[in-house]
This record gives C-alpha cells, structure tokens and sequence, in this order.
C-alpha cells in the first residue's frame, strides 16, 4: 500500500525535467528547420498544384525545391540573428516536437521520391485527413488546445499546463498511444499517427524538448490552428456530403 | 470472426504490445530520469537565513516576545545607489543580502538604461560594502544582446530583475524578457553566477559573471507574458518559492518553487482573481504564507491570497484597508509578528511611498514614510531585505535612480539574538 501511494505521489507531484540550454538552443533550431523546410516545399507543391506548370523547367522543379528546403533548413540552423529560427523563437519560442516530426515525414516523403523521380511532387495529404479517424483526432488535438489556452488565461482554476509536467500526463498520452494502436487495426491513419505519437514520446523522455512540459512537446498553437482548421473543413465536407 | 478478421486483428494487437512495451520503457527512463518528489515547503524568516535549515514554528500566541516592538524602526542612513555612466532611467529594484564574510552586506540589481524599454536597457549591480559603509560603481551584468546570444533565440527588452543566493552561495537572477510586443509578451529567463562566490575583495564584484540557464516554461501560449517583480520566499530546504505573475489581459498570480540549487520544482496558482499582480510573500509560519498583492483596477486595495498547506493551495481573502494605485509593493517577515510592508498609500498617484508594520500581516500600521512628493513624482517599486542586523528598502526614485534606506529594527535584533 505504501509503495503504490509512494508510485501515486511520483505521478502526481514529481518535479519537472526541463532541458538543458544547449539542448533547447539546438533542439528548437532543428524543429524550425524541419518546419520552414516542410513550409518551402509544401509552398512549392501548391504553387506546382495550382499554377500553369513550368514547361520543360517542370522536369527541375522536384530537386529545385529539394535544394530550396536544404538551404532554408541550413539557414535555420545557422547560429545568430542571421537564422530565421533567432526570430521565429523571440515571438512563437518552438514548434513543437509532433510539428517537427510531421514536418521530419513530409520532407522525407516528398524528397525521396523526387530526387528518383524529378517529376513527381511531394503532397501533404491522400485524402487520409479527412477520414474519420483523422477528424477524430483533430477534434481531440483541438480540444486539448482550449483546455490549455483556457488554463493560461485563467478560465479554470485546474492548472493543465502545470500537469504537463508531472509524469501522469505522460501516462496519460501513453495511455492514448495504447488505444490508438488497439483500435487503429483497421485505420492507416490512426497507425501512422500511432507511429508518430510513439517517437514523439520516446524523443520527449530522452530529451525533454521543447520545454519539459508534455503538452509542448505534442501541440503548440500553430498546430493547433491547423487542427481546427482541418477540423472545420472535414466537418464542412460532410456536411455538403 | 472472419479468417481476414483474425489476420487484421494480429498487427492491431501486436501494435498495442509493442505500444504497452514501449510505455513501460519510457515511464521507467522517466522516472528514473527525474528528481525525487521534494518534501513540503516551509518558509524561513528574513532575520533567520543563517544557519538554513532553521525554519519557523508554527506561531503561537505568547511565542513572538517581540510584538511589542513591532513596527519600531531607527532610520539609520540613506541615498541613492550609484547608477552606470551616462544612464538617465532607472527602475524596479532587487535586493539580495550575502553572508557575514562577503565584502559586500548586499546586492542591489535594477535595470537601467536612456528609457524604460529601450533597446539599451540592461540590468545593472552594485554592492553595499562593508568596509565603506558605500556602494560599488554600479556594472552590468546583463545585457539583451547577451541573453539572446546564449539563449539562441532574441530577445527585445529586459527589465524587472530578482535576485537569489541558492545554498551553494550562487546568486541567480530572474530577469523578464520581452518577445513579440510589450511587457506582456514577456518570458522569465533564470540566469546564474559563474564564478561566484569570489575570493573576498572588492573588486571580485565587477567580475561577477551571470551565464543563462533557460528561460522558464510557464505557459502554452508561446510561453508568453509571465512576469517576476518580487522577492523569493526562502525556505528551510535552501529552496525557495518566486511569486511570479501573468499580464495578458487577465492578471493573476503564480508561485514558483525552486530546490536548494534552482532547478524548477513546480508551479501553483496563487488566486482565482483575475485583476492581481505582482505577489509578494510573508510567512506566518512555516506553511502558512499570505500573498499581498498589486491591484490593476482603479479604486483598489492591497489585495490578499493566504495558503496554510506551504504553497500547495492558495485562497482568496478579503483585501487589506491599504489603498493600493496599481503599483508593486513589497513585504518582508522579519522575525516572528513583525512584518513589514513597503507601498503606495496615495490612492491614484505613486507620489506617496510607506512602510507599514504588522504583527499579524493583515492589519498594518505606518511604521515610516519613505518618500512623499509633489504631483507627478513617482516613487515606487520598493524592495525590502535583512541584512546587517537591519531592514533595507530600496525603490524606484522618479525612474531616474534607486535610492535606499537602511533602518534598525530592534524586534528582529532581539530575536535573532
């Protein structure tokens, strides 16, 4: 009995883990990078998508592209005021490890084709997101967001963020991995964000990134506008049917 | 179940394994990861820092001998601190008291610069030394240019340092550092002496290095607009707990709690309210604290939070009979029953600056009037301190320089003794 009040309070009350300095400074660089990476050539894709096509330059556009992400991403990296990432983390500090690595597999995605087949152009979306799955957990992503915009501006007493730091919210979204995988047996899109969830966990542990608190690590505000904005038009779309 | 429906059902199963699997391995690394769940907070008073690990009883009736005294000061000398070459504006000070040994009584921060909020501010020291009975040339220890270089990331203003001696003797330094936008797009950033303690000469003080050692996480929104103004709250682990509050729209205020060496240990709200700021903390024993607090609407009083559980809760109580301008006000519990409370007492101007003594940190008396000016001064922002045997306040002078007073307080002497 004792031990399992012991574990109990562990869960509830242990102190945060925060990164280290050096961890952050580079950690949030990297998650920029990725992002402004994904942004060039998700940037390109809609502009290959909607445009007149470029000709015989279509054949260059997929390494053109590539190039313009690597020097982007390069860029971002590049210690000082000369970074984007310098000015990006004054206003909105990091992005958050899920952004990072959903941008990590659509630059991975997109490139790899491209550099075997100049002509093909990465894409963001198969049509995937507007499953029920996807808009299930759109919904979810959204209302943890409110729970939490909510909490910092003091609309409830609860302190979600602060829980975000406590081991039981890591529970909590290892709990979430665990029904994800079990019921996502017939769901692609439930395996593929199970897979994902589970290496943004196993980053978080090993490195606290961004910022020690769970809640960080899995949404951060510009992704939680795009979840409601994925939310609203999925619902809109069954809607119009 | 269909033969399909036995071979889809294998990968599901076998995922949720391996996510079973993959929960214990990481729950474990954490907790393994982790530091220890640290015991309750009890609070030490100001005039009793040293030796650490003396913490309050609970208070009792007949146990404070010197409530009697409460409230009696002798003004002992004053002035202002020295500010860095060709700087016209001053604000918001720290004071932070060092060890019997050190060369200096104390540590004076405030941030300095052609205006507040200009690009140039920075945060400047100067040290009250023993052998002189004078302060230091002021220096500066921080810079913003500085604190973007090491936190990777820019940083447009600074302001509003704390100041913090851990148990190691390091003194930290909790600075407000602006993002996108004003104050209230500020972040808290912890920095840390590196070379500190000095061997004790003077001139160690102009030496004295603060590196960073992250900005702290406080809230989701881009952890965006959560300020520190006030002192910390020692406590006998050698921890302490920073009042720290947020300012986007809503006001409200939030307790830090810190371990012997700084590291984060958590965070609580301190009020319901959304109209308050700037906490400052008094003991009345070990677990019970009140928190006294700015108030941002016109009309206001000096407003009040208690918790009895050492931080872990907090409550609202009815505000104190202290009119309160919205400006900062800062308490010290010098020794049992007698409390201090540095503030504005004119309603709507900060021309008029106070100290008021209590004995139970709810009904206050004017103990000393600090500074009284003509319409339009302003003399705000006070901090208070324990050092040398006697109470310290500094404050922000028409925001062109931190002056300071020093007083005895023989209540505190005698129960030191």
């Amino acid at each position: 009995m004792a031990t399992l009040m012991t574990a109990l309070r562990h869960l509830l009350e242990a102190p945060p883990l925060l990164p280290a300095l050096t961890v952050m400074h580079w950690g949030w660089r990297l998650a920029w990078a990725l992002v402004l990476g994904a942004g060039v050539l998700g940037l390109g894709q809609a502009v290959g998508a909607s445009g007149p096509g470029f000709g015989r330059l279509r054949r260059f556009a997929g390494p053109a592209l590539a190039v313009a992400a690597l020097a982007v991403m390069l860029l971002a990296l590049w210690p000082g005021p000369a970074s984007p990432a310098h000015w990006l983390a004054l206003a909105f500090q990091s992005p958050s490890l899920l952004s990072a690595v959903v941008c990590a597999r659509f630059l991975w995605i997109a490139t790899a084709p491209s550099l075997a087949a100049p002509m093909s152009m990465p894409q963001w979306s198969n049509g995937a997101g507007r499953s029920g799955a996807c808009l299930g957990l759109a919904a979810l992503g959204s209302l943890l967001g409110w729970l939490l915009l909510g909490d910092t501006l003091a609309w409830w007493l609860p302190s979600v963020y602060a829980w975000g730091f406590s081991p039981a919210a890591l529970m909590t979204a290892l709990g979430l991995l665990f029904i994800l995988l079990w019921l996502g047996q017939h769901s692609a899109a439930l395996q593929r964000f199970g897979a994902l969830l589970a290496l943004v966990l196993a980053l978080f542990v090993f490195t606290r990134l961004p910022t020690g608190n769970l809640w960080d690590a899995v949404l951060d505000p510009w992704l939680w506008v795009v979840l409601q904005l994925m939310l609203l038009r999925g619902v809109w779309r069954r809607a119009v049917g | 179940m269909t033969a399909s429906g036995h071979h889809s059902a294998r990968p599901g199963a076998r995922h949720a394994g391996l996510a079973m699997l993959l929960g214990l391995v990481l729950l474990g690394a954490d907790a393994w990861l982790r530091p220890l769940v640290p015991a309750p907070a009890q609070a030490l008073w100001s005039a009793a820092k040293t030796p650490v690990g003396t913490h309050l009883a609970p208070a009792t009736a007949d146990a404070p001998q010197t409530r009697a005294s409460a409230g009696v000061l002798q003004p002992l000398a004053r002035g202002t601190i020295p500010m860095p070459a060709n700087t016209p504006a001053a604000h918001a000070s720290s004071l932070v008291a060092l060890p019997a040994g050190d060369a200096h009584a104390l540590l004076a921060f405030w941030f300095a610069g052609s205006k507040e909020s200009a690009p140039d501010v920075g945060i400047a020291m100067a040290g009250f030394e023993r052998s002189s009975g004078q302060w230091s040339a002021a220096h500066w220890v921080v810079t913003r240019q500085a604190l973007g270089q090491q936190l990777g990331f820019a940083v447009r203003r600074i302001g509003n340092p704390v100041a913090w001696r851990d148990a190691q003797g390091r003194v930290h330094l909790f600075v407000v550092a602006t993002g996108l936008g004003g104050w209230a797009a500020s972040r808290i950033v912890q920095l840390r002496t590196t070379n500190w303690p000095l061997a004790q000469q003077q001139q160690a003080l102009a030496a004295m290095q603060f590196d960073v050692v992250r900005v702290l996480p406080l809230s989701w929104l881009f952890n965006t607009s959560t300020l520190v103004r006030t002192a910390p709250l020692a406590l006998a682990d050698g921890g302490m707990v920073l009042p720290v509050y947020f300012e986007l729209g809503y006001k409200y205020p939030v307790a830090l709690r810190f371990d012997a060496q700084g590291a984060l240990l958590g965070q609580t709200r301190m009020s319901a309210r959304t109209h308050v700021l700037q906490p400052t903390l008094l003991p009345l024993d070990a677990r019970h604290w009140l928190a006294l607090l700015r108030d941002n609407r016109a009309q206001g009083h000096v407003a009040v939070a208690q918790t009895q559980d050492g931080g872990a809760h907090w409550q609202d109580l009815p505000d104190l009979a202290l009119t309160n301008p919205d400006a900062s006000v800062a308490a010290l519990a010098g020794a049992p029953g007698q409390f201090w409370l540095a503030h504005n007492s004119a309603p709507g101007s900060r021309q008029v600056l106070d100290l008021s003594a209590s004995d139970d940190g709810l009904q206050w008396t004017l103990a000393q009037r600090l500074a009284q000016g003509q319409s339009g001064q302003e003399f705000s922002y006070p901090a208070l301190v324990w050092a040398q045997d006697s109470l310290w306040v500094s404050y922000t002078d028409q925001r062109t320089r931190i002056a300071w007073q020093r007083f005895a307080a023989p209540g505190a002497r005698s129960w030191m003794r």
